[in-house]
């Protein structure tokens, strides 16, 4: 069982990267909100705040702790979670990682692994006709002699614009289903890759969302991820390739789940302070008739948000014990989702007009956290994960 | 309306004289209300995370046998997801049990946590009471089925130590 406190080192992670938020994020957060689609320059500060700190922990990249001390994947929740508390749409534009990392190393060989690895790769997934419904993405495949010859349209991808290569999701042959998607590299400045548009968005301004086509794009043939070129008829086998594809998202779910911990945290923080300019404090525990309204909602909403806490930092010590967590991370990541969303409009709420001013953060803060209940799965999504685990569904049964 | 197993006593006292050294921890001792609360709202908690979990096993293998429409009702996403939602809180408010008695087993300060895992415990038991009922229908308001009871058990740990003034 995972240990109910956090080992010294992680405890130090999480002060070290909340100050890193609060005197490097928190500054430029409006700034990079108002002006979408610029590149924040500063964050190479951020990232080198990160990198000591994963030095000093001890944390290399493919080191898995003891159950008690947690390791790569719990680090990166936490200190993830307090980079987030700073500000979300900049953790996600600070250069150097993307989703697509987390692909290399979870479908990549030990070759694509060292040759990509650090590189910063977005995750080209969804198109305009295919979304959670990933199998049935239309982007093809063909291999040309010694290399791959890709086509389609790729939308809503992070980083899209300025990544240093894309993992790119298509199918080897469209009539047979998920058996035959697989995943390639491509660099930026391939002929036949062009960055068509960026997406105006809701929140997450600091981060660019790009739409991808790919028109006859040649890559070599090394570039498939998993090097695996021939389409499995046996449906075992098949089921173990695309469930392998699948597995990027155990592993990236308590990641996402994470940060709308933190961006909670941001909320309420944010809110307490405010509420304390006219005399507010906390009385936790206190019996009903003690506690004013106020007192009660950020009673429930702190909460919830420690029992989504808990819930993402078991599914990712799970994951650096190597159990499987495909139903714990959807369990985080409904959780910390909604609830993400619940807290920080809450927090407009009750701070009424100084919520709803974008002289405050809490707005932002709203904006922002909504995409975390959508993107790695919607809360739908996660919902017909936990349900089909729990009562022992198959997808065909529970669609 | 619930724990009927453990019957409810009202009891007087009219110049009932005891010795001194019945006085519970000797002479100068006093009591830490406040931890005693604390430790007793753990207590509670763990009664209604345990009361949650027998209403997800009841209604797991409940929803997976009842048909309606040629098949089960757990196909349907608005029962199923009901169902995920029930193991998700009890899952959570699982590790806010845990977590709160292992703080108080390693002497930290385990109020905040307390106060928050009994908020929770009270909040998604009686939801997840209420919800037990619902997925078994009428079926659920009889005496034939226990949620029912379990429904009535989880309402009563929304009231008990919450009327206590700290």
């Amino acid at each position: 069982m995972i240990h109910p406190l956090l080992p010294n080192q992680l405890q130090k992670t999480q002060e070290t990267m909340r100050m890193a938020a609060e005197f490097i994020l928190r500054p430029i957060s409006r700034k990079y909100d108002k002006a979408e689609h610029e590149p924040p320059v500063e964050m190479e500060q951020l990232n080198q705040a990160a990198a000591a700190q994963k030095k000093q922990t001890g944390m290399t990249d493919d080191s898995v702790k003891s159950m008690d001390l947690g390791g790569r994947n719990l680090w990166a929740v936490i200190s993830l979670e307090q980079m987030c508390w700073g500000d979300v749409g900049l953790f996600l534009a600070r250069p150097g990682t993307g989703l697509g990392n987390a692909a290399i190393m979870a479908v990549g060989n030990e070759e694509q692994k060292s040759k990509w690895g650090k590189r910063w790769a977005a995750m080209a997934i969804t198109e305009p006709a295919a979304g959670s419904d990933s199998k049935n993405i239309s982007t093809t495949a063909v291999l040309e002699g010694d290399e791959w010859v890709l086509n389609g349209e790729k939308i809503y991808v992070t980083d899209g614009d300025r990544c240093d290569c894309v993992v790119v999701w298509a199918t080897l042959n469209k009539n047979m289903g998920k058996t035959a998607i697989r995943s390639f590299l491509v660099e930026k400045g391939t002929p036949g890759f062009t960055v068509a548009r960026l997406e105006k968005k809701l929140g997450i301004r600091a981060s660019d969302t790009a739409t991808l086509i790919f028109d006859n794009c040649r890559v070599p043939r090394e570039n498939l991820l998993g090097g695996k070129e021939e389409i499995e008829t046996d449906v075992n086998a098949a089921k173990k390739s695309f469930g392998g594809a699948m597995q990027t998202f155990d592993n990236t779910r308590p990641m996402v789940a994470g940060m709308a911990i933190g961006l909670g945290q941001a909320a309420l923080d944010m809110t307490r302070a405010l509420l304390a300019e006219e005399g507010y404090e906390d009385n936790f525990g206190a019996s009903i008739h003690q506690q004013t309204a106020v007192q009660r909602e950020l009673e429930m909403l702190e909460a919830e948000l420690e029992a989504a806490r808990l819930l993402v930092y078991k599914s990712a010590w799970m994951m650096d014990n190597k159990m499987p967590n495909s139903k714990e991370a959807s369990m985080g990541k409904a959780k910390a989702g909604r609830i993400g969303n619940k807290i920080s409009l809450k927090c407009v709420e009750i701070c009424s007009m100084q919520g709803f001013s974008e002289d405050h953060l809490l707005e932002k803060f709203s904006r922002d956290s909504k995409i975390l209940d959508i993107f790695e799965g919607t809360q739908q999504i996660q919902q017909l994960i936990v349900a089909r685990q729990v009562l022992g569904k198959s997808s065909r049964d529970l669609k | 309306m619930g724990l009927k197993g453990m019957p409810l006593s009202q009891i007087s006292f009219s110049n009932c004289k005891i010795s001194a050294s019945q006085k519970l921890g000797g002479h100068n001792y006093s009591i830490n209300y406040q931890s005693l609360i604390d430790s007793s709202r753990i207590g509670m908690s763990a009664l209604a995370l345990g009361v949650c979990q027998a209403v997800l096993d009841y209604v797991v293998p409940y929803t997976n046998e009842r048909v309606a429409f040629d098949e089960p009702i757990s196909n349907r996403q608005s029962v199923a997801f009901l169902v995920a939602d029930m193991a998700i809180e009890t899952e959570a408010l699982r590790l806010m049990v845990y977590k709160s008695a292992a703080l108080k087993d390693l002497e930290e300060d385990f109020h905040k946590q307390a106060s928050l895992t009994y908020r929770f415990a009270t909040h998604h038991g009686m939801k997840i009471g209420t919800d037990g009922v619902q997925l078994l229908g009428g079926h659920g308001f009889t005496h034939e089925h226990p949620v029912e009871l379990w429904y009535r058990n989880l309402r009563a740990i929304g009231i008990f130590e919450g009327g206590a003034g700290v």
